[in-house]
């Protein structure tokens, strides 16, 4: 059975240190994994093949648990290894078409959501951002291009500073940004016209999962009366949802808060948290812009995928390593 | 705009811990002034603290204090001066030190044994009221985000831990994930005003209303010393506004900015309860306790700012 390339286990090990992340930029990189994989198989059995693919899926897999990117991107590509092929060669080039779709789709679904939420600003806003996307940089960078005026709070994004991204991202495009610390939620809030954060997942009943602290700009934003709206490709919406499976929220290490941790404190750094659907007046996606209880129709009428045991199986299969 | 020294100690320590240490300082250069000139530069450092630290009402109302008994007893002489000036600064801290104990202990009395309660920044009054409780042999947790950026929360979850206390360190992002493990809310305050807003450091109005969404109750600890009463007259009580201390250098040329404010305002309907010396009250009722602290309703207060004006014109006249 050929082994996994080293260039597969770099991009595995790059998503699940963070070298590689954002929710779009996860997914993309899975599939580019595959791709990768599926073109140094050099094997001839189409069973052994296809073992070998979902190997690798496993190991994609097991990187990060709560971004849905990525067994949305893995299992859009891994679908086609359902389908009957007369050899290796055939389902290789299939697996490759269906990365390199999934790509091309994820960047195109970035620069469509861009034009749509740019129509959602009016100029001389307040905007709130919470940790880094790059569909709300999107959504601002051509905002401003189009000659829209706006000055943006960006939180600094604690543990990790992404908001140190989005900072440089819009502020080298001219845009005015001012960062502030976590806790200033009803501070910036008294001051917004306007919150706009990324996703990470949606769950089918149109709440969100985001970076931690995304749910309490959320609440602010609610108590103060700003419109809080989210930049979602439609592949961050998750099926498994749709079957009761909760999202997972990774926890990652206490040194990313204090290092060294201080003596008998419990340091607790989960990564994420959710939005309940009520605080979110919109979700901008590639297709359109929809209120977050019609995420039932993205997962079934525009992913396609069916409520089966099918699906509570593959999930079973994707278990982590 | 950046008037907060962000070298100096006060943003580590509590609002009490930190008025405590700059008026000790006062104390110091009353002692070893010489001349009307010593005096007067004394009492203009310590106007100025006032005038830097807006939410300090320890700091304003101790200072308020000493400014009009020094007016009124009217010293001839700068040693005069020091003697009258002494016994009113360690009044205040033996007061600070009694109300403090009766309400970290009237607080104590409202958490009961394996209670995990959530806290924020640093605060000695939250300190002494844990104390309290672990004093008679009840086990407590609590929850304390880290309070970016000066981390008074680290310090707060390390003097918890020293007492005793099982804690559990989080990003202020954190709160409302957490806040469902608390059953009940215990801060301490910067200053509070007459509609029962308190002022604490900035963090404290997401955690309140956080608090008020899963409806978990809202306690504030303070003594009455910290009820600022020229709110009463629709003085606003201002906190300057920071940036963040440590922005890489790269964003700063790009022309990123960054501005907040060290201190913030919870509004009194995110408050269930103010526990101070005189006992436990609505935020509503804060007048209560003004009427009682400055002997009528309204206050009888003169403006700091006012205060100090006279005093340099009398210290000026007594030079010539």
């Amino acid at each position: 059975m050929t082994r996994i390339p080293s260039e597969v286990l770099r991009i595995a090990d790059d998503i699940r240190s963070m070298r590689i992340r954002g929710a779009g930029r996860i997914a993309r990189a899975a599939a580019e994994a595959l791709m990768i994989a599926a073109t140094n198989y050099s094997g001839e059995d189409l069973g052994d093949f296809t073992r070998y693919m979902e190997d690798v899926s496993r190991l994609l897999l097991s990187t990060r648990p709560t971004a849905v990117s990525l067994p949305n991107a893995v299992s859009y590509v891994m679908k086609q290894l359902r389908k009957d092929y007369r050899g290796v060669e055939d389902a290789r080039a299939a697996v490759i078409s269906a990365a390199r779709s999934f790509i091309e789709h994820s960047k195109r679904a970035v620069e469509a959501i861009s034009i749509i939420g740019s129509r959602m600003i009016k100029g001389g806003e307040t905007i709130v951002t919470h940790c880094n996307s790059s569909a709300v940089t999107g959504i601002l960078a051509k905002a401003w291009s189009d000659g829209k005026m706006f000055r943006v709070y960006a939180t600094e994004t604690r543990p990790r500073f992404q908001g140190y991204i989005t900072a440089r991202d819009l502020a080298s495009k001219g845009i005015p940004v001012t960062l502030i610390p976590d806790s200033a939620a009803v501070y910036a809030m008294r001051r917004a016209d306007l919150v706009i954060v990324g996703a990470d997942a949606i769950s089918s009943n149109g709440a969100l999962v985001n970076k931690i602290g995304t749910s309490q700009i959320a609440l602010a934003a609610k108590a103060h009366g700003v419109p809080f709206y989210v930049a979602a490709e439609t592949y961050k919406f998750s099926p498994y949802t749709l079957i009761g499976e909760p999202i997972e929220i990774e926890e990652r290490e206490a040194e990313e808060v204090i290092h060294p941790v201080p003596e008998g404190i419990e340091v607790r750094n989960p990564v994420f948290d959710a939005t309940p659907a009520e605080y979110i007046d919109a979700i901008i996606t590639e297709i359109g812009v929809i209120s977050p209880e019609m995420a039932i129709i993205i997962i079934t009428d525009y992913l396609g995928h069916r409520v089966s045991v099918d699906m509570l199986k593959s999930l079973e299969d994707s278990e982590p390593l | 705009m950046r008037s907060i020294d962000t070298s100096e100690v006060w943003r580590v320590l509590g609002a009490t811990e930190a008025a405590t240490s700059i008026l000790k300082g006062f104390l110091e250069d009353v002692r070893s002034s010489r001349s009307w000139g010593d005096i007067l530069s004394a009492f203009d450092k310590l106007y100025q603290a006032c005038v830097k630290r807006p939410y300090s009402a320890l700091l304003i109302n101790t200072a308020r204090d000493i400014f009009s008994r020094f007016l009124e007893e009217a010293p001839r002489d700068p040693g005069e001066a020091s003697r009258i000036i002494e016994p009113i600064v360690s009044r205040v801290f033996d007061n600070v030190r009694i109300m403090t104990e009766q309400a970290s202990l009237i607080a104590s009395k409202r958490i009961s044994n394996n209670e995990t309660i959530f806290t924020l920044s640093f605060s000695g009054t939250v300190l002494r009221t844990v104390e309290n409780v672990l004093r008679r042999g009840d086990s407590l947790r609590v929850i304390v985000p880290e309070s970016r950026p000066f981390g008074e929360g680290v310090e707060m979850a390390k003097a918890l831990k020293r007492l005793g206390a099982d804690v559990v360190l989080i990003v202020d992002s954190a709160i409302r994930s957490f806040i469902r493990r608390a059953s009940r809310v215990v801060i301490g305050a910067e200053a509070i005003s007459s509609n029962g807003a308190v002022i604490n450091k900035i963090g404290t109005a997401i955690l309140a209303l956080t608090a008020k969404e899963a409806r978990i109750r809202v306690f504030v600890v303070a003594g009455s010393y910290k009820i600022m009463p020229e709110t009463v007259f629709g003085e606003l009580i201002g906190s300057p506004e920071i940036g963040l201390p440590d922005i890489p250098e790269d964003l700063l040329s790009l022309g990123v900015s960054s501005s907040f404010p060290l201190f913030e305002a919870v509004p009194p309907e995110y408050i269930d309860a103010i526990i101070t010396e005189k006992g436990l009250i609505s935020p509503a009722a804060v007048p209560y306790i003004v009427r009682d602290v400055f002997g009528s309703w309204p206050p009888f207060v003169k403006r700091i700012d006012e205060l100090y004006g006279e005093i340099r014109r009398t210290i000026e006249g007594a030079v010539k």
